[in-house]
C-alpha cells in the first residue's frame, strides 16, 4: 500500500471517528465521547477531563453510576444517578448543591465507563500528533501538495478543529438555577415563653446566618414601646418584652400586639412584623382541702381587693344553717401565670369564700364554699 | 509585461499589503473579543465573563458555571483562528516585504477567510449564548417570605465597553466580510496574475521555439 493511501485511510478514520462522535447525539451509537466541561462533578471529573461512554441498552445503568442524558443534541449533561422512579430519573452534579429537576428516561443516553484525566490524554495525543508529524512530514508535504491548494488545507485543519469541539463539548442543560443556593428565610414560630417575659421568634435558615439584632419595637394599639432582643441560638431571636407591654394592652382591653425586629444577617437585613394574640381571662378558682386555689392565667398579676370568709355551722336539732363568723382577710396578688393557695382556717362546718378583684375595668366577684369535714 | 498585467500586479501588491494589514486587525480583534470581558457583573454577584474565561463571586465566594465552562471549551476555535488570522497577515506581509514570492501567503489568507465565513455562525451562537446566560446573573433576591421583608441585594450585568459593542453582529459580520471579499478579490488577482505569467512564459518559449527553430 501506497505512502498516500495510508495517509489518507488514516485521515478518513480521524473524519469517520470524529462523524460518529458527533453522530452520536443524533442518533443511536454504541459508544460516546465527551469533555468535562465545567465543575458540577468536582473532583470525580474536572473541566478537560475526556469521557467514554457506552449505550444504556448496552451496559444499563443504576443508582450512583454516572450517566450521559441529553434533553436534545445540543444540550447533555453528564451526572450521577440519585434516584430511579418509574420513568422519571434524578440526578445531581457531585459539586452541585442540589438534584437536578427530575428527567424523563427517555432522556438518559449513555453511562460513563471511563474517564481519562486531561493531564492523560492531551499530552499523550499531542505528543503522538508530533510524533507522526515529524516522522511523516516529507510524505505528509507531498501528500499536501498532491491532496489539494494551501487554502483548502487550512480550511480543512480549521474545520476540523471547530467540528472537533463542537462534537465533544455539548452546552449543558442547566445555567445559572442548581449552582446557586439562594439564601432564603421563613418563619417557623412565634411563642411567647412563661411567664411573659420573653418571645421567642424561630426560623427556617437558608444560607443565612442571625448576625446581630438592629432593633426592636413592640407596638401595643397606639403605642410603641422599645425592647431589647438577643439571639439563643443561630435560627431564632428571643425578644425581652418591656413590662408595660401587657399593662398597656390589659388597660385598653386589646387581645393583640406586634413585635417589629430588624435583624442584621450576613447577607443583608430581615424586617419582620410578628402579631401575637393574648386571650385575658379570670382567675381560675378551685377549692381543695381546706384551702382555696386561684390560678391566673394573665401575663399580668391580678390583685384580689376583698376577701371575706363566713364561717358556717349547722345545728343537727333545728336543722339550720348559722353562720357562726365572718373574717375579711387581707387582700393579695396573684402572679402572672402562677397560682396562689389561700389556706382557710378550718371553724364550724363549712365556710364560704368570697373574693373580688378588678378585671378588664370590671369588679368580679365569686364564691366558693369549703367543707371542714 | 504588458500594460494590463502591469496594473494587475500593481493592484495585486495594493491588495496584499492591504488584506494581509487587515488580517492581522482582524485577528487582533477576534483575540479581543474571546479574552477580553464582555460583561461585568455588580451587586450579590461580582466578577466579570469572557467567552473563553469567567470569575464570578456570589457572596465572595467563587461559583463556577457550565455553560461558561461549554463557552470557553468552544470558543478555543474562534482564538486558534484569529491567531491563525494574524499569523497568516504577519507571514504574508514578511513574505511581500521581503521581496519574496508571496502567492502562498495569498492562499493562506484565502483559506482563513473560507474559515472565518465558517466560524462565523459559530461565533454569533457563542455570543449569543453568553448573553442569554449573563442575562440570568440579573438577580434581586429581595424577597417577602413569612418571616417578614427580607432585603439581600440584586445583582445587574453590565456591558463592557468596547467589546460590547465589537460583539454585536452588526459589528461582526462585516468585518468578518470585509475579509472574505478581500481575501478574495487578491486570490483572484493572484490567480489572475500567475495565469498571465504562465501564458506570457509560454508565449515567450514559443517565439523561442519559433526563431530559434529547435
Amino acid at each position: 500500500m501506497s505512502y498516500k493511501s495510508t495517509h489518507l485511510i488514516t485521515m478518513a478514520v480521524v473524519i469517520s471517528f470524529l462523524t460518529l462522535i458527533l453522530l452520536s447525539r443524533f442518533t443511536y451509537f454504541p459508544l460516546n465521547f465527551s469533555l468535562v466541561s465545567g465543575y458540577s462533578m468536582y473532583p470525580t471529573m474536572k473541566p478537560g477531563d475526556l469521557l467514554v461512554s457506552l449505550h444504556k441498552d448496552i451496559v444499563g445503568y443504576d443508582v450512583g453510576d454516572v450517566v450521559v442524558w441529553c434533553s436534545n443534541p445540543t444540550y447533555c449533561t453528564v451526572h450521577r444517578v440519585v434516584e430511579l422512579s418509574g420513568s422519571q430519573v434524578v440526578t445531581k452534579g457531585d459539586n452541585n448543591p442540589s438534584e437536578d429537576p427530575p428527567i424523563p428516561e427517555s432522556y438518559v443516553r449513555y453511562r460513563v465507563v471511563l474517564i481519562i484525566p486531561l493531564i492523560a490524554w492531551l499530552p499523550a495525543c499531542l505528543a503522538c500528533m508530533s510524533l507522526y508529524l515529524i516522522k511523516e512530514r516529507e510524505k505528509l508535504l507531498r501528500l499536501a501538495r498532491g491532496f489539494g491548494d494551501v487554502e483548502m488545507i487550512v480550511f480543512f485543519v480549521l474545520t476540523i478543529i471547530n467540528l472537533a469541539l463542537v462534537a465533544l463539548v455539548p452546552l449543558h442543560h442547566f445555567t445559572t438555577e442548581p449552582t446557586l443556593v439562594k439564601p432564603s428565610m421563613s418563619l417557623r414560630s412565634v411563642e411567647i415563653l412563661e411567664p411573659g417575659s420573653l418571645i421567642l421568634v424561630r426560623y427556617g435558615v437558608q444560607n443565612l446566618k442571625l448576625v446581630s439584632v438592629a432593633g426592636c419595637l413592640v407596638e401595643v394599639g397606639d403605642q410603641v414601646l422599645g425592647c431589647s432582643a438577643y439571639i439563643p441560638t443561630s435560627d431564632s431571636v428571643a425578644v425581652v418584652v418591656p413590662p408595660e407591654t401587657y399593662a398597656v394592652a390589659y388597660k385598653e382591653g386589646l387581645t393583640s400586639f406586634k413585635v417589629l425586629v430588624n435583624l442584621t444577617l450576613d447577607k443583608g437585613f430581615l424586617v419582620g412584623s410578628y402579631p401575637l394574640h393574648i386571650s385575658w381571662s379570670k382567675l381560675g378558682i378551685s377549692v381543695s382541702n381546706n384551702s382555696l386555689i386561684l390560678s391566673n392565667p394573665n401575663y399580668l398579676p391580678i390583685n384580689v381587693t376583698q376577701v371575706r370568709v363566713t364561717y358556717m355551722s349547722y345545728d343537727k336539732w333545728s336543722r339550720t344553717h348559722k353562720v357562726t363568723q365572718v373574717k375579711e382577710l387581707e387582700g393579695f396578688t396573684v402572679s402572672p401565670k402562677n397560682t396562689y393557695v389561700l389556706l382557710i382556717e378550718g371553724r364550724g362546718e363549712y365556710a364560704y369564700v368570697m373574693i373580688k378583684y378588678l378585671f378588664m375595668g370590671e369588679e368580679v366577684v365569686e364564691q366558693r364554699r369549703i367543707d371542714f369535714s | 509585461m504588458s500594460r494590463e498585467e502591469l496594473i494587475l500586479v500593481k493592484r495585486l501588491r495594493k491588495l496584499v499589503t492591504l488584506t494581509s494589514t487587515y488580517s492581522i486587525f482582524l485577528g487582533i480583534y477576534v483575540i479581543y473579543l474571546v479574552a477580553t470581558p464582555a460583561y461585568y457583573v455588580d451587586g450579590v454577584i461580582k466578577g466579570y465573563v469572557a467567552l473563553t474565561y469567567h470569575k464570578l463571586l456570589f457572596y465572595d465566594t467563587p461559583v463556577r458555571y457550565d455553560t461558561f465552562f461549554c463557552l470557553s471549551f468552544l470558543s478555543l476555535s474562534i482564538l486558534i483562528l484569529g491567531t491563525y488570522l494574524v499569523l497568516a497577515g504577519a507571514l504574508t506581509h514578511y513574505l511581500f516585504f521581503s521581496g519574496r514570492d508571496f502567492s502562498t501567503g495569498v492562499k493562506w489568507l484565502f483559506g482563513g477567510a473560507l474559515s472565518s465565513l465558517a466560524s462565523l455562525g459559530l461565533a454569533l451562537a457563542l455570543i449569543s449564548k453568553l448573553t442569554t446566560t449573563t442575562a440570568l446573573l440579573n438577580l434581586n433576591l429581595n424577597q417577602v417570605t413569612s418571616a417578614g421583608i427580607l432585603y439581600l441585594g440584586a445583582s445587574s450585568v453590565f456591558p463592557t465597553y468596547p467589546t460590547w459593542y465589537l460583539l454585536s453582529p452588526l459589528v461582526l459580520i462585516p468585518a468578518i466580510l470585509t475579509y472574505v471579499i478581500l481575501a478574495t478579490v487578491t486570490y483572484l488577482h493572484e490567480a489572475l496574475v500567475e495565469e498571465l505569467r504562465l501564458a506570457r512564459q509560454s508565449l515567450f518559449r514559443e517565439i523561442k521555439y519559433r526563431i530559434v527553430g529547435s
